[in-house]
């Protein structure tokens, strides 16, 4: 068999892959291409992006004054939660394991493609079907409860569109449960000879870990969005407390969902990152194994912490206790992954192309959220920051700067295998270094403010906050700009730009011994597997070309 | 429906049947005896015995790979952790 | 049929295939665990905090059509499982047969549930204004009723209709049940909505009873 990575990239190369598969709407829409579902997922999920960006950007402009602005105290609410609603539920949960996920996982294993195709569009289209019940939603009204839905508010007074946006999720739940269903399977059934569970690429280990929470935890929540229709539509629900319904209990259901759903939005950051370090360290993972353990350890802990989201609800304070001491448990796999980052850095031939950049950004930004998370596993100093700007930093610190740095240091990592072009280097480095100065701009200064008292989810603050804020807000135009600039530079890659040949970065890695853009079935030739993951060889001569 | 019953290999799924009858009526019949608290237990402890036969016999996970049975002990480890962790709260308050 | 039309093109052999689609209907079971779990962790809760209350609430269900709709099911377990059996051994008429009358049985709960659910809505059993029993929180019994038999009945349906398919697929020979995994699949699915009544019966039935 020929060695495809040899070939020249000639025109030639470019002649049956799977782009080049159809060009109809018909062929995208009906495609069981796992690779043509990723691109239809990217374009999906980058809409969400902007929209809920939308958001954020009136949210800055209204803070940008302590006084009420542009928005009443009702729309302030509405936009809020818009932007959580859509965030969370439309994009960090599906974005990384349906659009990079869904693209790699099947070459990363030899495979090809996923065991479920036809579900596997399924899966989209119920995400689709979910974001236009909660756009609806957003057209017609907004919803001004929270992203958190919490009772009995959302379910017998607000007087906002909250069915439509639950059965929204709802809807896009199942996606996402079909999703998980279809990795797990793909993962234990469809791995080519010789790519035993130890040699798994860790990307691949992260997508198992998040497909478990997607599989476990989800039905939890599709539940307690029917017991809010319920309640609001037919008047049968468990929440109302002049029925003896209980609102804590509500918090317990919903967070049974939403914390590991927090790790659903950082475990495959984790696995993207890992890929990246290696690559341009040079190096072997440090403690492949460790890192193995850490990612299913932490998949696992997620889900017995739900409780520190509710140490002020009047939750029992032995429950606090106990939540209190598992939060501090689940920081040990998420160290042991930094640690380990590190020592993989240590002696390695470093260099810094645009997806090391985000990468290293991603390590720095996390452990910083990390950290302060242990803050606020902490009973005593959560109770001073409960509910203030405090908690909202440190979630956008994992969320935004964790998982949207590893999810743009996978775009750049895998852009020249997802479309066969170059991207500019120069532009995208200065992108990267941009979003990391942005985002600490934007967020760092609601740390402070969040220590020094003020709540989030209100419109209009005391004069003595306005510095922090002013701060904020200029620090959310610099993301922004950030955010923006690579919708440029890869249009212009994906029209103009230079042929990538099938491994640019002179990775490991199955996926890069295939074709860039890959062939319809992914491999030409049923794909040797390499006898470890991760076999650079530092100090050595570079194989490449 | 003669040819069902006579294959000897039927037995199986026609005697997990008998079982799962005479258990729905004893668990009936057992709630109408006043035992208190007891009620509830033999309610519940009976419908986890109808599931087991229902799982193992019916649904030949006995028969089945590694596989399928870790997949049904994830769900019920998961239910326990929400049942546990959710008690915690509402036991010690 | 070859063996080649009845494999998937991303599975090697029909090993491969079986494999995959039998750990993914139990993974998806185990989702649906978790699905019903929550409705089950806020009745052990509810239960808990009002037992008083749910006894005096279950005592006003309707033990009769409950008690026959469980041995419906019951009974609905067995013929699925008979399916299985028939269609490993390659008998697919009789399969056909069983799945028959399984969805016979799975119709005759729907049927029976109608009745009680009309009954239920007559006795003032719906919670709101019309609703007749004294303490507030017979509401979240009748609440979680209604929720919960509603969700398990959507399932049967999904499950009629899956079996129904199957029927017709299996009469027009479109795949061969020794190779192909569907009837195994969709009647593991049929067993667990059967699981789920299992548990909702004493939950809901016989509480209050002595």
């Amino acid at each position: 068999m020929t060695d495809i990575a040899a070939l020249p990239p000639t025109r030639a190369g470019l002649h049956g892959n799977y782009l080049s598969a159809g060009h109809t709407v018909a062929s995208w829409l009906f495609t069981t291409d796992h690779k043509r579902i990723a691109i239809l997922y990217i374009a999906s999920t980058t809409l969400f992006f902007f929209i809920g960006g939308a958001a954020a950007t009136l949210i800055r402009i209204e803070l940008f004054t302590p006084d009420s602005g542009i928005l009443t105290a009702d729309g302030y609410n509405r936009v809020f939660t818009l932007h959580g609603v859509i965030m969370v539920f439309f994009f960090l949960v599906p974005v990384v394991p349906s659009t990079l996920g869904n693209f790699l996982l099947p070459l990363m294993i030899g495979a090809r493609d996923v065991a479920f195709p036809k579900i596997n569009l399924l899966s989209w289209y119920l995400s689709i079907a979910g974001g236009a019940l909660a756009l609806y939603s957003l057209l017609a009204g907004g919803i001004d409860t929270g992203w958190t839905f919490y009772t009995p508010y959302s379910s017998i007074y607000s007087n906002s569109f909250v069915t439509a946006t639950a059965a929204g999720i709802f809807v896009a739940g199942f996606g996402s449960i079909a999703t998980g269903l279809n990795f797990i399977v793909t993962i234990h059934t469809l791995r080519a000879r010789g790519m035993t569970w130890f040699r798994l690429p860790l990307f691949v280990w992260s997508l198992y870990a998040t497909s478990l929470i997607m599989l476990l935890a989800t039905p939890v929540l599709a539940m307690t969005m029917v017991l809010i229709i319920a309640e609001r539509v037919f008047g049968i629900g468990v929440f109302d407390p002049e029925r003896g319904g209980d609102p804590i209990l509500f918090q317990h259901l919903f967070w049974f969902y939403s914390h590991p759903a927090v790790y659903i939005m950082i475990l495959p950051g984790m696995g993207i990152v890992t890929e990246i370090i290696t690559c341009f360290a040079r190096r072997r993972v440090f403690g492949y194994e460790f890192m193995v353990y850490a990612l299913i350890g932490i998949a696992v802990i997620g889900f017995f912490v739900w409780g520190h989201h509710m140490f002020v609800s009047g939750q029992s304070g032995y429950a606090s206790l106990v939540f209190s001491f598992l939060s501090f448990l689940v920081a040990v796999p998420s160290a042991i992954k930094v640690f380990n980052w590190t020592a993989t850095l240590y002696r390695g031939e470093i260099t810094f192309p645009a997806p090391m950049l985000y990468a290293l950004g991603f390590v720095g930004l996390f452990t910083l959220g990390g950290l302060t998370g242990l803050f606020l596993a902490s009973l005593p100093v959560d109770i001073h920051v409960t509910q203030t700007y405090f908690v909202v930093a440190h979630f956008h610190y994992i969320m935004v700067g964790g998982m949207v740095s590893a999810l743009f240091g996978g775009l750049h990592f895998w852009w020249p295998k997802i479309t066969g072009k170059l991207y500019s280097d120069s532009f995208a480095r200065f992108a990267a270094v941009l979003m990391f100065l942005g985002f600490n701009f934007t967020f760092f200064p609601q740390f402070i403010l969040g220590y020094l008292g003020m709540p989030r989810r209100y419109h209009a603050y005391p004069p003595e906050f306005q510095v922090w804020n002013v701060l904020s807000s200029a620090g959310a135009v610099i993301l922004a700009a950030a955010y923006l600039m690579p919708l440029g530079y890869f249009a212009w890659s994906f029209l103009w730009g230079e042929r990538a040949g099938s491994n640019p970065w002179d990775a490991t890695g199955l996926e890069w011994q295939t074709a860039s853009p890959p062939p319809e079935h992914n491999f030409e030739a049923p794909p040797q597997v390499p006898e470890v993951p991760y076999d650079y060889h530092p100090g050595r001569e570079s194989a490449r070309d | 429906m003669k040819a069902l019953f006579r294959k000897s290999a039927l037995l199986p799924e026609v005697a997990a049947w008998v079982g799962l009858l005479v258990l729905m009526v004893v668990s009936l019949v057992s709630s109408y005896v006043p035992l208190g608290l007891g009620n509830g237990i033999a309610n519940l402890a009976i419908a986890g015995v109808q599931m087991l036969v229902v799982v193992f016999v019916l649904m030949h996970l006995k028969e089945g790979g590694a596989l399928p049975r870790l997949a049904a002990a994830a769900g019920a480890f998961w239910l326990a952790i929400f049942f546990t962790l959710t008690f915690s709260d509402f036991l010690t308050r | 049929m070859t063996d080649q039309a009845a494999i998937a093109e991303q599975f090697d052999d029909l090993a491969q295939q079986r494999e995959a689609t039998e750990i993914g209907i139990w993974a998806f079971l185990a989702t649906e665990v978790l699905f019903f779990g929550a409705l089950l962790v806020c009745y052990a809760v509810y239960r808990y905090q009002y037992p008083a209350a749910f006894l005096a609430a279950a005592r006003e269900a309707n033990v009769v059509f409950g008690t026959v709709n469980a041995a419906l099911l019951l009974t609905s377990s067995m013929t699925v499982a008979l399916a299985v059996r028939m269609g490993r051994a390659g008998q697919a008429r009789l399969s056909g047969h069983a799945l028959l009358a399984t969805v016979a049985l799975g119709l005759g709960f729907l049927v029976v549930k109608a009745f009680e659910y009309t009954g239920d809505i007559q006795d003032g059993l719906f919670p709101g204004p019309g609703f007749r029993l004294a303490p507030p929180q017979t509401q979240i019994f009748w609440s979680l009723y209604w929720i919960m038999t509603g969700v398990h009945a959507l399932h049967l349906i999904v499950g009629i209709g899956v079996l129904l398919t199957i029927f017709v697929l299996l009469r027009r020979s479109a795949f061969d049940p020794r190779h192909n995994t569907t009837v195994e699949v969709s009647c593991l699915y049929w067993h667990f909505v059967d699981i789920v009544w299992i548990f909702l019966y004493p939950l809901l039935y016989l509480p209050g009873r002595s």
